[in-house]
């Protein structure tokens, strides 16, 4: 196998110039690069000197950025606010030595089907800022359906609101060690009894990822005590490719018992 | 290529393939205190601290590792001079071959440095990177609770 090449640019322009280089893929410090394969890639460029491993904080948003690994993100997210998405999703997600390495760039650029980081990023319309052949800050939700975002372009960071939204947060695995077959991510925000807005996404379904709007919107502005929440995840709209042990049919009803019993939870019943 | 790293305490410059893992590195250098097990990041016995955080070594590009501290378990402790979580695992007999040892110790030291006082809760979600195939975990808990209490004063 060739030698890599590797580039280590000590500013986001100068990274911006390598990302043309052919066969040659940015490295922010994660693990996707090695376990997805190396044999293709001719170059890696290091994100480790750009400045980007920082929260700068906003009116109600934090931006986070890309080299930021899972555990920092998790210990950042839960000092801001004790029941914060992201905390819940991200303390949960692989081991203690794998979240001090994942990072948020490499997690949205690759997102993998088994992705902790997603679901709750599309749930709080993350918005995700990119520069290289497209340039700018575009809704999380739009980077992960178009692909024309993701050809020569580096994420330099995340941002993502930080006003409170009650969480509620599943991985179904067998083991807390496995990458889940599919995770539930809902979020609710409630005044005096009532549904101001939810949120609902199911990651690792076919197309990486569905958003219930459609649920989201017949539950919204109704009482909490008097949703019925039994029902909802019998014909859920969503479809799942085999797994090793588990058909498209019982992923598709698991999913819908776990989200019946999500929107049970966070509706404290 | 070449780089330099500051391994426990000592710099060094070290001449390795662009694309040898951090494990690779360590262990052709003589650290073999840095277990090789499964390779991909599941296992923890090759778990180092890098810049005072555990990773598995085996998904660090070493060149990404360039200019940075690494403290494998041999920086933390020898036999002559043993670390209080090193003398813990001896005192319980946290230990049957030893394999996974060096990266129990590791990843008990970094719980430590965050938090003095953990619970037996904390202690086995920060050991949730490292398996063990001979003790079944038990003694491994109680020789970092029995650690902690110690480097607390409290024994």
């Amino acid at each position: 196998m060739n030698e890599l090449q590797w580039y280590f640019p000590s500013s986001v322009a100068e990274s911006e110039e390598m990302l043309n280089i052919p066969k040659t893929i940015p490295h922010g410090g994660g693990t996707a690069i090695i376990r997805s394969g190396m044999s293709r890639i001719e170059g890696l460029i290091d994100l480790g000197r750009l400045g980007l491993h920082r929260f700068a904080e906003g009116d109600d948003r934090v931006q986070i950025g890309a080299t930021m690994a899972f555990s920092d993100v998790a210990d950042h997210m839960e000092s801001l606010d004790r029941e914060n998405i992201l905390s819940l999703a991200l303390s949960c997600a692989a081991s203690t030595p794998l979240r001090n390495r994942i990072t948020v760039g490499g997690s949205i650029s690759h997102f993998p089907a088994w992705s902790d980081l997603m679901g709750p990023l599309i749930a709080l319309d993350a918005s995700v800022s990119v520069v290289g052949e497209q340039r700018g800050t575009f809704r999380v939700l739009e980077y992960a359906t178009n692909p024309e975002l993701r050809k020569h372009t580096l994420i330099t960071g995340v941002t993502v609101d930080t006003q409170f939204w009650r969480p509620y947060y599943h991985r179904e695995t067998r083991t807390s060690f496995d990458y889940p077959a599919f995770t539930v991510t809902i979020l609710l925000r409630e005044i005096n009894d009532r549904i101001e807005d939810m949120r609902i996404v199911i990651v690792g379904c076919t197309g990486k990822f569905k958003r219930f709007f459609k649920i989201e919107d017949a539950l919204r502005g109704k009482r909490c005590t008097s949703v019925s929440v039994e029902g909802i995840g019998r014909d859920l709209d969503i479809k799942f490719t085999r797994k090793k042990s588990m058909s498209t049919e019982y992923l598709r009803h698991l999913a819908g018992v776990r989200l019946e019993r999500g929107i049970a939870r966070i509706l404290r019943r | 290529m070449e780089a330099s790293f500051r391994i426990n305490g000592k710099d060094r410059t070290i001449s390795f393939s662009s694309r040898s893992t951090l494990l690779e590195v360590l262990r052709s250098q003589g650290h073999t205190e840095v277990k090789e097990g499964c390779r991909e990041g599941q296992c923890g016995s090759c778990v180092v601290l890098l810049d005072g955080k555990l990773v598995n070594s085996c998904q660090v590009l070493a060149a990404s590792a360039s200019e940075k501290d690494i403290l494998t378990v041999r920086g933390l402790g020898d036999v002559f001079s043993p670390h209080p979580i090193q003398r813990a695992f001896a005192y319980t007999g946290a230990i049957q071959c030893g394999f996974c040892t060096p990266g129990m110790i590791l990843a008990a030291h970094s719980l430590l440095l965050k938090n003095p006082d953990p619970d037996e809760k904390a202690v086995k979600r920060a050991l949730d990177g490292n398996l063990c195939r001979c003790t079944g975990y038990v003694k491994i808990v109680e020789a970092v609770l029995l650690a902690a209490r110690r480097m607390r004063g409290n024994e």
